[in-house]
């Protein structure tokens, strides 16, 4: 079931250790527990991204992420200003960016659409789900052309059962 | 005193002598006696006198009445003129009347004259013609006093110029200061000021004084008792009130003294009425005895009656503008007020925002977490243990999802605080029905939850109503004694326009101390099985939002009855 899903990596911004868990554990049931490379707060997921863009701009091969995951809500600088950082910068424009929040409130709906997200997820209260998430975001980011933004999508559209 | 005038006298000649200078009387003309010219000039009603001007080095200088008619006296105010010389008459007669009869005498020519003699204080049309020898320095003059009309015309003119003058102006103080100087200087006097008598009648206000100098203003206020009370005002401003003497006067000799403080020996008042009342006199006053003519006090009555309207419009156009003022100023303070209230409001609608915003965010996150790890172990030993741990694990997941639910309920109860609730019809039972399903804790109990049948329908909001009804019916599950099972019974009532839903329970009741409290937030009763303390709090401001009410109906027990009331469905 994994092979498919296969990527470059993976950029997981999270500071609940929890929730790190969860998605670890979510990787590595699709085989894919290598591309995942985890970060605990904004700062060091801005430290990552430019140090990864710096990278791509050399000859050496690209170590710009496929995708970032995103929390919404990290102390200091916060998943929605990860995201409003990395949309001003052109360089990102093809790295995929989903938000995953703890809250059912619609602002942050509002301002993951708006500030050109690829995705939010309230996170599932159950392993089983998460994976399927996932899955379906996975799949969604590898059918998609390079440079393209996915159409953005939100929780229910992947059969997440809230 | 001598009579001259007599036919033998020179001025009787006068006649004859111009009577032998014209061409004789023809034959058929029968010669009018000089007698008819004499009686007709004595019975004319114009002054009529003889005078022969006396000169000294070719100037006249003074001049003998010779001859005077019958209104000669009350023309002139001279008696027994006839032979006397006007110097003796009336020594400071001014020099343009010499000058005047001079000129007639040298020329022969007559003349038609106005001029005043302030000597006599008159005025006087005269005719003045030469008559007899030139050598005799006879005139024939005759006049009429004009005084009157010559004062009705000026006091006209002062009229005139005086609405001139007030026409620009708009502040009470300027009309009333170019009024009472225009006035005191015309007519000579020392003050000139208005009064008023105070609403409550017991002062006198006299406003500001225009003054002779030399004259201390009497602007003040003044206790009426002083002047002979309201009997005295009523006198004051009847109109015409004119004492030329105070302390002579009938009305103002027994209070002679404040007057004589005041420096006021003679005054003249004339009112302003208004609807019958006296608004205001206007007053001017002598420090020596005057006799007032009635000009005088006509001229006095028509500045009053020209002024006092003005002064008036002008205390009301004042008024007007203080409180089209005030009226601003609290429209603005009003404006003020608003904005200062709506920031408030709206930073504490941001806080409470943030405030459920982190709770949804931070109490969901260890619950999620809990739940997770609940799931995981119970994939994990699903064969692995013993029937009842994976019981537990489940219960364990359940009480999570339901803590969860509540969270989610008490933001969206916070949203409903502030968003708006649109009503619609909702069928009770169904809809009961449906909340007792998705609320296990309705659920356990619901063979002890009755309805009654035909319930019917209430305007409500889904939500809103939701959350009251749950709130309730937990309410009323939850507050058995220990070992009785629950029995709820919820039945319909309408009034005019309200529906009462009653839910009826056969818990533990609430102590009286306890009946006002109950539906504050976060108060929690005794007992065993307290809730979170926000169940009937919910269900009465749910009510609230969709304008409905949550009582205590009855609380004696056995058991509470609570009564929600909403809006009938039509």
């Amino acid at each position: 079931m994994t092979s498919d899903l296969a990527i470059g990596h993976v950029l997981y911004a999270e500071d609940d250790p929890n929730d790190v868990f969860f998605m670890t554990r979510a990787f590595e049931q699709l085989g894919l527990r290598e591309a995942l490379h985890v970060v605990s707060t904004g700062e060091q997921a801005l430290e990552y991204l430019k140090a990864a863009r710096a990278a791509s701009a050399g000859d050496g091969p690209s170590s710009m992420p496929d995708l970032v995951l995103l929390d919404v809500k990290m102390p200091l600088l916060s998943g929605r200003e990860v995201l409003t950082w990395m949309r001003q910068h052109e360089e990102f424009d093809g790295v995929a960016v989903v938000l995953f929040t703890s809250s059912t409130q619609p602002s942050d709906l509002a301002y993951a659409s708006e500030h050109g997200a690829d995705g939010l997820f309230v996170k599932p209260a159950d392993a089983r789900t998460l994976m399927r998430v996932m899955e379906s975001v996975l799949g969604s980011l590898k059918v998609r052309a390079r440079g393209e933004h996915l159409a953005f999508v939100e929780n229910r559209l992947v059969g997440h059962q809230p | 005193m001598p009579v001259h005038a007599s036919p033998s006298r020179p001025s009787i000649t006068t006649m004859e002598t111009r009577s032998a200078n014209a061409p004789p009387p023809t034959p058929s003309q029968p010669a009018v006696d000089a007698d008819v010219y004499r009686g007709l000039l004595h019975s004319f009603d114009n002054g009529f006198c003889l005078i022969e001007v006396l000169f000294d080095e070719g100037r006249a200088v003074d001049f003998r009445f010779l001859e005077v008619n019958a209104v000669f006296e009350d023309q002139t105010g001279l008696h027994d003129a006839t032979g006397r010389c006007i110097r003796d008459l009336a020594p400071h007669m001014e020099e343009h009347w010499f000058t005047l009869y001079g000129n007639v005498v040298r020329t022969g020519t007559p003349v038609r004259y106005e001029n005043v003699s302030n000597e006599l204080g008159r005025w006087f049309d005269l005719y003045v013609d030469r008559v007899g020898d030139p050598d005799a320095h006879l005139l024939a003059v005759i006049f009429r006093d004009i005084t009157a009309r010559k004062r009705a015309d000026d006091n006209l003119d002062f009229l005139v110029r005086l609405s001139m003058r007030l026409a620009p102006l708009e502040s009470e103080r300027d009309i009333v200061d170019a009024t009472t100087s225009a006035l005191g200087e015309f007519l000579a006097v020392d003050r000139c000021y208005f009064v008023e008598c105070d609403p409550g009648r017991e002062l006198i206000i006299a406003g500001p004084n225009w003054c002779r100098p030399g004259t201390a203003s009497v602007a003040g206020r003044y206790p009426l008792h002083d002047f002979g009370g309201l009997e005295w005002w009523r006198h004051y401003t009847s109109g015409n009130f004119a004492v030329e003497d105070v302390t002579l006067n009938a009305f103002t000799r027994s209070h002679a003294r404040p007057y004589d403080a005041l420096g006021i020996r003679a005054y003249l008042v004339q009112p302003f009425h208004r609807e019958g009342d006296c608004a205001a006199a206007l007053a001017v006053t002598e420090s020596r005895p005057r006799a007032w003519r009635d000009d005088e006090m006509q001229l006095v009555e028509a500045v009053v009656a020209r002024v006092w309207p003005l002064v008036e419009r002008a205390r009301s156009d004042l008024a007007l503008a203080a409180s089209r003022a005030t009226l601003a100023a609290h429209a603005l303070d009003l404006e003020e007020r608003v904005k200062q209230r709506t920031a408030l409001l709206e930073e504490t609608a941001a806080e409470l925002e943030a405030f459920s915003y982190s709770i949804s965010h931070d109490l969901r996150s260890p619950l999620r977490a809990m739940r997770t790890y609940a799931g995981l172990l119970l994939d994990r030993c699903r064969g692995l243990v013993a029937r009842e741990e994976a019981t537990y694990l489940e219960r364990i997941v359940e009480a999570a999802d339901r803590m969860d639910r509540l969270i989610q309920d008490t933001l969206v109860y916070s949203s409903v605080s502030r968003t708006e609730l649109p009503l619609e019809r909702i069928e009770l039972a169904p809809f009961i029905e449906g909340l007792i399903r998705a609320y296990p804790h309705l659920s356990d109990v619901a063979p002890g939850i009755h309805l009654a049948p035909r319930l019917g329908a209430v305007m409500a909001n889904t939500t809103a109503l939701g959350q009251c009804l749950s709130n309730l019916l937990g309410n009323a599950v939850k507050y058995v004694p220990a070992g009785v099972a629950p029995e709820v019974i919820v039945w319909m009532a309408a009034s005019r326009d309200r529906t009462h839903l009653f839910v009826r329970d056969n818990g533990i009741g609430i102590a009286p101390m306890d009946r006002e409290r109950i539906f504050d937030m976060f108060y929690r009763g005794d007992g065993p099985r307290c809730g979170t303390g926000m169940g009937l709090a919910i269900a009465r401001r749910a009510a609230e939002r969709m304008g409905g009410t949550v009582t205590l109906a009855s609380g004696d027990g056995p058991g509470a009855t609570f009564d929600l009331a909403l809006g009938r469905a039509p």
